[in-house]
């Protein structure tokens, strides 16, 4: 899920990269500030060298030092600042510092002219910085080396101080440029993310086009959205007509069959009645998911059920207003909590199933019919009550089914219910029948809510 | 009893008519919505057969039309268009019954029938006054309970009068409402008619109020 964003994409790279970046330049600055620190104390210990060595003379064929350094660290006992005059490995002299130890330097001295710096380790097993300089006087037999050396430990305490000054930097400049990727990422992801919202307003139905100003760089798609949105509004309008005029085209003709059959005597005459019914079925079945697959999984449609059962109320109390041997017992409808609901879908196919539901609860009432809008987590479950005889349990499968009729001689297609069934599964809802406490049947209709 | 058929199908036109003549009712026919508009605006029909897909004017801009004018004969609405939408605004412009194609003819007649007996205000299919009894759904009528035949026209003037008992009906509404439009119309075969009316159902019955018309009372009650 979250590997999938591309923001989290963005970041994660960033942190990676970010990390590795202040790693290896951290790494190279520590090392080099190490080189530095190293020599820079081998500086100072050459100066003692040249010192020294300017207090060498021969005598006789022998060195003799005119004069000793004068830093009392030289003087200390076992101070890690020690120096050593060598000549033909065997030593001339030495620091006081040194007490009785003698350094253990390499057997091969320096080639002369050149001085490097390298460590041992001390009398006391500390490490020892070292500075070597071989060099020739005049008047004596064999390169006099003379060496210095201070204790390793001053090297490593600035180049440590230095690198955890360095760490903590870099890690607060790594959070800080981490930060600064977060704010970059949300910031140019702010467009796609607003973009997301108002697609998503557009499936609750919400809108009906995308709005807004959006970057250059989305603002291409937000085009192409909308018109694919007006493309699709367009192409649902006339799937609904063309399906309005077939219906027309195809149902006069068959109104004028049905009366001459009607009219025609015998077996042909009856041939012809039920064709034409079989014809009208499919007619009637097939137009009415023509008309409603328009409205599947199109984006902003909403249908007020409030509005939509007003005006079916009022046409269906005039439809069964005379009914009765004395032809004035109506239909009382009553509306129960449907103001302000609505359901995802198109406005005309949820009132072709509501009409239907509706129409079958006034035809079996014996005057009273309910409808009735309960929300249930994201399901608006609309039921259609009646006061007539209800249906049996082991009954009601058999009513969903394609053109099934209880009541063969009760007028209709005997597909309301079946249309509706159809529709509602197009919708994603579902279609249930039972009892209901006004005496007959119950028609629940569950269709997503908003 | 007079009836507009509006419908652009020759042959659904001719099936309808031939139909509603021989259950005695006179009717007019109009191809496209215009001509229907007019002949609804000019003539009184007593029920009118409307079609909603119409050329030059649809069906449903007529009935507005009609009800705005204050036309208020009762409208059946016939048509292919079965949606639920549909069948709602078609009742919110002012139609009394609607009837989805296609259809059988007993049960267009069988509207058209109570929308009339409606309109005049009877609520049973039988008309009664007195000892004569009109069955609306069969035509037949009986005095004392047996039957009476009667002509066509006869019948026509006789289901007028049983519609509008009690009230008199001048000569003129009286022929409006029994000819369709192509009838060639002539006020004294209205006399004829009455007359044998008379003869065959009760002579009281049917009063003549000079120079106003006439009136169907049942008798021993005066208008």
């Amino acid at each position: 899920m979250f590997f999938r964003s591309v923001g989290f994409r963005l970041i994660l790279l960033s942190i990676v990269w970010i990390s590795a970046a202040l790693a290896v330049g951290g790494t190279v600055l520590s090392k080099h500030f190490r080189t530095h620190v190293e020599n820079s104390f081998d500086i100072s210990l050459r100066r003692h060298v040249e010192e020294v060595l300017s207090y060498a003379e021969a005598l006789d064929g022998k060195l003799i030092l005119t004069h000793r350094p004068t830093d009392p660290s030289f003087i200390r006992p076992l101070s890690g600042w020690y120096w050593q005059v060598m000549q033909n490995g065997v030593v001339v002299d030495r620091s006081r510092s040194e007490w009785d130890a003698t350094l253990a330097l390499p057997k091969k001295s320096p080639v002369p002219g050149k001085s490097t710096g390298f460590f041992i380790d001390g009398p006391r097993g500390e490490r020892l910085r070292v500075v070597g300089q071989t060099v020739v006087i005049p008047g004596l037999k064999g390169a006099v080396t003379i060496y210095f050396t201070g204790p390793a430990d001053e090297i490593d305490y600035a180049s440590e101080e230095f690198k955890e000054i360095l760490t903590t930097s870099l890690i607060l400049m790594g959070l800080g440029l981490i930060f600064a990727v977060i704010l970059q990422v949300v910031l140019a992801l702010k467009p796609l993310k607003l973009l997301r919202q108002r697609l998503a307003a557009i499936h609750h139905g919400d809108a009906d086009r995308l709005t807004g100003r959006y970057p250059s760089e989305v603002e291409p798609l937000v085009e192409d959205l909308n018109n694919l949105l007006d493309h699709n509004a367009q192409v649902i309008q006339r799937a609904r007509t063309h399906a309005g005029n077939l219906a027309h085209a195809l149902k006069t003709p068959l109104a004028v069959l049905s009366n001459e059959a009607d009219t025609t005597e015998g077996a042909r005459g009856k041939t012809l009645s039920e064709q034409v019914a079989v014809m009208n079925e499919l007619v009637t079945r097939h137009l009415a998911r023509a008309r409603a697959a328009g409205g599947l999984g199109a984006p902003g449609l909403r249908a007020d059920i409030g509005e939509i059962t007003a005006g079916l109320k009022r046409t269906l109390q005039r439809i069964y207003a005379h009914r009765g041997p004395d032809d004035d017992e109506g239909v009382s409808i009553s509306l129960v909590n449907v103001r302000g609901q609505f359901v995802v879908g198109d406005s005309q196919d949820i009132e072709e199933m509501l009409g239907n539901l509706m129409d079958n609860a006034c035809k079996w009432s014996k005057g009273r019919v309910r409808v009735r809008v309960e929300l249930q987590g994201k399901s608006t479950i609309i039921s259609v009550d009646d006061d007539g005889s209800g249906v049996p349990e082991e009954l009601r499968d058999d009513i969903l089914k394609r053109g099934k009729r209880l009541d063969e001689n009760t007028p209709g297609s005997g597909l309301g219910l079946n249309i509706v069934s159809d529709l509602a599964e197009m919708y994603m809802g579902s279609l249930e029948l039972g009892a209901s406490d006004l005496g007959g049947l119950r028609v629940q209709l569950t269709l997503p809510a908003p | 009893m007079r009836v507009l058929v509006v419908e652009d199908e020759p042959d659904l036109r001719r099936q309808i008519h031939r139909a509603l003549s021989e259950a005695g009712y006179s009717v007019d026919e109009a191809p496209d919505g215009e001509e229907g508009e007019y002949l609804g605006d000019t003539e009184p029909y007593d029920a009118v057969v409307l079609d909603l897909g119409l050329p030059k004017v649809d069906g449903i801009t007529v009935l507005n039309h009609w009800r705005q004018a204050g036309r208020d004969m009762p409208v059946l609405i016939l048509t292919a268009r079965d949606s639920w939408n549909e069948k709602v605004a078609g009742f919110d412009a002012g139609a009394d019954d609607y009837l989805t194609k296609p259809f059988h003819m007993e049960e267009l007649l069988a509207r058209v029938r109570a929308l009339i007996r409606r309109t005049a205000g009877h609520a049973t299919p039988i008309l009664e006054c007195g000892p004569v009894h009109l069955d609306t759904r069969s035509g037949k009528v009986t005095l004392d309970g047996s039957t009476v035949s009667l002509t066509a026209h006869e019948f026509k003037v006789l289901t007028y009068f049983m519609h509008h008992q009690g009230r008199v009906v001048s000569q003129t509404e009286l022929i409006e409402h029994i000819y369709d439009q192509d009838f060639d119309r002539d006020s004294n075969t209205i006399e004829v008619f009455i007359a044998r009316l008379r003869k065959k159902l009760a002579p009281d019955m049917i009063k003549t109020h000079r120079g106003r018309g006439y009136s169907m009372n049942p008798p021993g009650e005066s208008s």
